[in-house]
């Protein structure tokens, strides 16, 4: 099963990660970053069948692609800003995946500004 | 581009610490750090293209 693969490569790793740690502890981001990404590319197939699935059910309620576009678009961010900060944070500099952080969380904030206002806009309509 | 990326870049981190080592231990303290960089500089050019890539899919899976 996939689960057992992604496992064995997070575990593998790890363990080469502290072999390596004490000769050029430099090598130990790498093998992490490395991981990361061979686990992202298994993630990839799973995230496309959730993708394709939220476009499917756009087709049956009628619901503005705007929305649907900033929703997607704020998983992306949020998943570059936690891929990011974690990799800073394993290297020991928690002020830089501090500051990734709070850049996506900005970033989502901006995005989803226009849903927000949308919604005043509705309410508004109600009230007048 | 299974695991067989981790452990390329486990064999040139442990490679290079090895040689280094010698290196060091025989007094040419110069060359230890060029087989250092030179290791640096091939697990980078394994790494980026998968970063790059990576960058890449998400920016075509969410349309960012």
């Amino acid at each position: 099963m996939d689960i057992i693969k992604i496992a064995m490569i997070g575990l593998a790793a790890a363990l080469l990660a502290i072999q390596v740690k004490g000769g050029r502890p430099e090598y130990e981001i790498f093998i992490t970053m490395g991981a990361c990404l061979c686990i992202f590319f298994f993630l990839v197939t799973k995230l496309q069948v959730v993708i394709d699935a939220v476009n499917e059910m756009q087709s049956y309620i009628r619901l503005d692609a705007k929305y649907v576009a900033v929703l997607l678009k704020m998983i992306g961010i949020t998943y570059v800003a936690e891929f990011s900060s974690n990799l800073c944070r394993d290297a020991g500099y928690q002020a830089v995946a501090g500051q990734i952080e709070m850049f996506g969380k900005l970033s989502i904030l901006v995005i989803s500004m226009p849903v927000l206002l949308a919604l005043l806009e509705t309410i508004s309509k109600f009230l007048s | 581009m299974s695991i067989n990326l981790i452990f390329k870049i486990a064999a040139v981190g442990i490679l290079v610490t090895v040689i280094s080592q010698v290196l060091k231990h025989s007094g040419r303290e110069e060359h230890a750090f060029l087989t250092s960089l030179a290791g640096l500089l091939i697990v980078l050019f394994w790494i980026v293209p998968y970063i790059y890539e990576l960058f890449e899919t998400i920016k075509n899976l969410f349309a960012l």
